[in-house]
């Protein structure tokens, strides 16, 4: 049997010609953590708007095999209806439209896609009150509009709260730790773990360590201009954290 | 609309006696052409009173001698005012028993609009008058009102039991000489509804009129006037529907309301005749003068959804003259292919402590132009008097157009005004985050679309809420390539 | 008010001497021709609403002379030694005017400019028709020619004083400002007098911005008991920055048009104003601003403080051409009325064509805030000290925008001493 989830080969991209990704090597089989670590502007949230088929980028080369699907061929719904899933580092607010709505329409197309029935109002209400609980969503917060008037860490948790409704098989945690007070970054992480499953994997993106205390990543790869100059297990984020940056820009100079 | 043509046959099967057509169809057509005898014409055929003949009469005297406003922001051939017929009654039987004839895009619009005759059964609650070419063909829970003293019925019927309140109220808001196409209606309206709500009852259902022009190359010329005695409440629904024609049609009504001290009028719009096709052609000229007068304490609130029409001329307003009454405007105007709105509000406040409250939210798509007008006025007297105007305009397509003109004129130091606009394109961040959630763009437009009406949304009853919004998603299919 | 009554008030007006210029007489002759096709404003002109300007024509006019005892010194700004050029009763005093020689900077009369220069005249202001402009140019007076050569930038701004001296008075003047490419420099217009008197000034600037040039328009309206039409035309290249500050403290009827043709990319365009009409005054701004090409940005504010039985009138339009996209334009307005008998019309308009921009407009009208008022006092302050500082707030936002420092601070003064007598 297949463990593979993604398997990301020589993917370079540029934003206005201006090459960005120069060249990225990632596999993650199922079951796995993987964590993304790197400076300011070493194209990590590039890695992930291209996964998820942000437009404004344009790929040269390279190709991703998703699930034995041609990732980069999919449009952006089709790979959210495969699984993929984006945490945005910065989640977007939807004036007048609920977050309930939202979901099930959500919830909905996806079912449509699968050819499966919509999900009852009664399941989905049942599956709000459970998914919420997980990352502790305020009652209130579902029925407002999409992120809007939502604090930083409130927009957080309400992006895990929408990855446990949709339940996909690859998440890609962009800068999520961004803007959360230690007691949010426990909430958010926790519901994180909780997701993991043998079935899926996750992909957690971030420039500071500490999000890896809770989030224990089996890989840490270190993205640096474009390219991921190093791999290792989780003491690498250790490491990280003691030396910064610097010192894997001093030896690469080398 | 909470009503169907397969609704509109059965009623007119029932109820076609009891309206007293004749069976000569083609008489019931006017000839084209305004003079003074289609005028006298249409009042005998209406077996008017003289004085409501002699208001005609004036009426058309001040037509005459008026030229049509310039002043809009919207650009169309004119009508031939003389190439219309100013009065048809529909030749009910014959065409209406047939439903193929009606056309498939409208069916289709009704199909998808989810407007089941099933679905209109559930619809109790909500009392229907009909206007169809002009002439209002079915009145329903009529006796159920009787009970409570609210009088709604056509135009013709106020006239001929109710001449005293006609004769009190029409033309008191908004007077033959107000403008071209008043004037023009004055002369020459057919009919409409008429509503009273007698001291402090509270109408405990909905009244709606349903408004259609059907025959070709005639005008549609109604009138509405809503009366709610001291201390009531009622809340009035109207919708319109065309059918597809390659010709410009005129509709040019007047829609007036009194709302006496502490009464409170609740009229909402769901406007959807037809816009033309995408090249343009065809489609309904709307030219609409709405006003109420509000008397103290009491409170006039205007919502429409505006979807429909070749071009939009029409501007709710409110004069705010008794003490401390209220105004609202609540407006989503959708426009797309080349239709044009130029649409708003006007809010006089003559009163102390008047409050007015304007929402309009504009959405431009393919190649229309979609314009917002405004005035608010606070007099001398108008002590504390306070408005506010939100006025947002979303952008679709590179080759549409949103503009924003409101005017603001204040005499009273003690007043408060606050406006606010903005005009942006519809959020790409917005579509993108709802495409990574599997929601479809054409399903994410729509999403969004809807969140940003939703605060004018909101001020519609349910049932026409969910219409309206289902209205607002077909209007702008494919609107984004 | 028809054309015929006007041009009979202004009949005996001496005119800048067309033979003595090189300006093609056809200047004059087609302003006439645009004045007679579209008339004077009347009821229904939707650009003059709020503004009738018939009442102005209800007497005669004449041209005056010099007055060999005109002192200028409380409306010069002693601490900056800048080129100062006055017109007196609108015809350019050189007695008075001190231009000394600034590189790259000349200052003609219209009689001494070259042809090129001459064919320029007209151009950008009749991009917009209005009779007072088509006005200004058939009755011509005086006009000043200003060229500012490439790469110049100036460190002292150049100021010009236009100052009524006798009663009755009725000039058009013009002037035409030219920055070629990187020049840069700072403009002062004092239109101020010395006594009420009842005069007319009708003033048009035209002002042409090569690519990267930056103009800012310090523009002083200090004119008791005068009329005062005022239009500038200002075409924006690419990359140009074009700053006006309009501040208008007194005048009969004042009529500021501004007109700003942005028709390059890049460019930055702020257009402030303040206007504190009181007793029986009326002030008008009027702006118009076009975005024709992308990626520009523009950003109006215009404060009001309306006092009295006074008018206090804004009216400003953004236009936003097809394909002009991604332009963020912003437009604010806010008036305080401190008198029941004093009035405001407020017209913020849009008109957009393109989808990629972001434009948005507020307006408000009202008393200054309760709140903070009531906080003031429970400080310490008494109501009117209170009052006095909460206007000073209200309109500093426009005040931090006027470039020159020390019109900044005269201006300052002038308002606090302005709201302290209410």
């Amino acid at each position: 049997m297949n463990k593979n989830i993604i398997n990301i080969k020589g993917l370079k991209c540029e934003i206005e010609g201006k090459e960005i990704l120069k060249g990225i090597d990632l596999q993650i089989n199922k079951g796995e953590i993987h964590a993304i670590m790197g400076p300011n502007g070493s194209g990590k949230s590039t890695l992930s708007s291209v996964l998820a088929g942000k437009d404004e980028y344009e790929v040269t080369s390279g190709s991703v095999d998703y699930l034995g699907k041609d990732l980069l061929d999919l449009s952006p719904e089709e790979r959210s209806w495969e699984g993929v899933f984006l945490a945005f580092q910065y989640p977007v607010e939807i004036p007048g439209v609920s977050n309930v709505n939202f979901l099930r329409t959500a919830l909905n197309e996806r079912n449509k896609y699968k050819r499966l029935d919509p999900v009852s109002a009664k399941n989905f209400l049942a599956m709000v009150k459970e998914k919420s609980a997980l990352v502790g969503l305020d009652n209130k917060l579902k029925n407002r509009s999409v992120n809007e008037g939502f604090s930083g860490g409130e927009k957080k948790r309400n992006e895990i709260f929408q990855m446990a409704m949709l339940e996909p098989t690859l998440s890609i945690l962009d800068e999520t730790d961004s803007g959360l007070d230690i007691d949010a970054l426990r909430i958010v992480s926790n519901g994180v773990n909780q997701l993991k499953s043998n079935e899926n994997a996750t992909l957690v993106i971030t420039h500071y360590q500490r999000l890896l205390d809770y989030i224990v990543p089996d890989f840490v790869h270190v993205l640096y201009d474009g390219k991921i100059v190093r791999t290792g297990g989780k003491e690498l984020a250790l490491e990280l954290e003691e030396k910064g940056y610097d010192w894997i820009k001093e030896e690469l100079a080398v | 609309m909470a009503y169907t043509e397969g609704d509109l046959k059965k009623d007119l099967e029932n109820k076609e006696y009891e309206f007293g057509f004749v069976t000569d169809i083609e008489s019931d057509k006017a000839p084209n052409g305004l003079n003074e005898s289609i005028v006298r014409f249409i009042s005998e055929k209406k077996n008017e009173p003289d004085w409501l003949l002699d208001y005609r009469l004036k009426a058309f005297k001040i037509w005459s001698n008026m030229i049509e406003p310039e002043w809009a922001h919207v650009k169309y051939e004119k009508p031939k005012f003389q190439d219309i017929s100013y009065y048809s009654a529909p030749k009910q039987k014959k065409e209406l028993a047939n439903l193929d004839e009606v056309d498939p895009e409208l069916r289709k619009t009704m199909d998808k609009l989810g407007i089941s005759m099933e679905e209109q059964k559930r619809l109790s609650g909500v009392a229907v008058d009909f206007v169809m070419d002009s002439v209002s063909v079915a009145t329903s829970f009529k006796e159920k009102l009787g009970e409570l003293g609210i009088i709604f019925c056509s135009f013709s019927e106020a006239v001929q039991n109710h001449p005293e309140l006609v004769k009190k109220y029409m033309g008191s808001v908004v007077p033959a000489t107000d403008n071209f196409y008043a004037a023009l209606n004055a002369a020459v309206f057919s009919d409409g509804s008429f509503c009273y709500i007698p001291k402090g009852v509270s109408c405990p259902m909905e009244l709606s009129t349903y408004f259609r022009i059907n025959d070709s190359g005639t005008g549609q010329f109604e009138r509405t006037l809503v009366v709610a005695d001291k201390g009531s409440y009622v809340s009035y629904l109207e919708g319109c529907t065309a059918p597809q024609r390659d010709e410009n049609q005129l509709h040019a009504a007047v829609v007036e309301l009194i709302a006496l001290d502490d009464a409170e009028i609740k009229y909402s719009t769901v406007q959807n005749w037809y816009p033309g096709d995408k090249q343009g052609k065809g489609g309904v000229f709307n030219f609409v003068t709405k006003r109420g007068l509000c008397h103290e304490r009491s409170k006039i609130s205007w919502t429409q959804v505006e979807t429909g029409s070749a071009v939009t001329w029409k501007y709710p307003s409110c004069i705010l003259k008794g003490d401390n009454a209220v105004g609202e405007f609540y407006s989503v105007a959708v426009t797309n292919n080349h239709q044009q709105a130029d649409t708003g509000t006007k809010m006089i406040h003559i009163g102390k402590n008047t409050k007015s409250t304007i929402i309009s939210k504009g959405i431009s798509a393919g190649f229309s132009q979609n314009s917002y007008r405004g005035l608010v006025r606070i007099g001398k007297g108008a002590d504390k008097a306070r408005n506010f105007s939100q006025c947002d305009s979303l952008l679709m397509t590179d080759r549409c157009g949103a503009h924003t003109f409101p005017y603001i004129e204040c005499e009273n130091s003690t007043a408060q005004i606050e406006h606010e606009a903005t005009t942006s394109k519809i959020g790409e961040d917005q579509i993108f985050y709802c495409l990574q959630r599997g929601i479809s763009e054409e399903k994410a437009i729509s999403l969004i679309v809807n969140g940003y009406a939703k605060e004018v949304l909101n001020q519609l009853p349910m049932e026409f809420a969910v219409e309206a919004q289902k209205l607002l998603e077909i209007s702008l299919e494919g609107s984004v390539g | 008010m028809s054309l015929m009554a006007v041009k009979k008030q202004i009949a005996s007006l001496d005119l800048l001497d067309l033979k003595k210029t090189n300006l093609i007489p056809d200047l004059a002759k087609s302003a006439e021709v645009k004045l007679n096709e579209i008339g004077f404003p009347n009821r229904k002109s939707e650009d003059w609403k709020y503004t009738k300007t018939a009442q102005l024509f209800k007497k005669p006019y004449k041209t005056g002379k010099e007055n060999p005892n005109l002192k200028l010194d409380e409306f010069s700004f002693p601490k900056m030694k800048c080129p100062t050029l006055v017109i007196e009763n609108g015809s350019i005093n050189a007695h008075l005017s001190c231009v000394g020689d600034v590189q790259g900077l000349s200052i003609n009369s219209f009689v001494d400019i070259n042809k090129e220069q001459v064919e320029k005249i007209g151009n950008i202001s009749n991009k917009k028709e209005n009779p007072f402009s088509f006005l200004n140019a058939s009755h011509l007076q005086s006009g000043i020619y200003i060229h500012l050569k490439k790469k110049n930038v100036l460190t002292q701004p150049l100021h010009l004083i236009f100052i009524n001296t006798e009663s009755q008075v009725f000039s058009n003047t013009r002037i035409y400002v030219h920055l070629e490419e990187f020049s840069e420099m700072n403009l002062i217009q004092s239109f101020v007098n010395n006594n009420d008197q009842d005069c007319v000034t009708n003033h048009v600037s035209e002002i042409e911005l090569a690519e990267n040039s930056q103009l800012s328009i310090e523009k002083i309206q200090n004119v008791l008991g005068e009329s005062h039409i005022c239009s500038e035309y200002i075409r924006q290249l690419n990359s140009s920055v074009f700053r006006i500050n309009t501040l208008s403290s007194a005048g009969k009827l004042i009529r500021n048009g501004l007109n700003v043709f942005v028709e390059g990319e890049n460019c930055t365009s702020y257009l402030n104003g303040l206007f504190i009409p009181s007793d029986d005054e009326h002030i008008d701004n009027h702006t118009h601003l076009e975005h024709i090409k992308p990626n520009c940005f523009s950003s109006e504010c215009y404060k009001g403080i309306i006092n009295d039985k006074a008018t206090g009138i804004f009216n400003g339009k953004v236009v936003v051409h097809e394909d002009a996209q991604k332009i963020m334009a912003y437009q604010q307005n806010n008036n305080i009325l401190l008198s029941n008998e004093a009035v405001v019309n407020a017209k913020p308009e849009l008109e957009i064509y393109a989808d990629d921009v972001k434009c948005s407009h507020g307006s408000t009208t009202g008393q200054l805030d309760e709140d903070a008022l009531f906080y003031l006092q429970a400080r310490g302050l008494s109501k009117s000290a209170a009052l006095q500082l909460l206007m000073v707030g209200f309109v500093d936002e426009v005040l931090q925008g006027i470039q020159v420092e020390e019109v900044k601070n005269f201006y300052s003064n002038k308002i606090e001493s302005l709201l302290s007598s209410n």
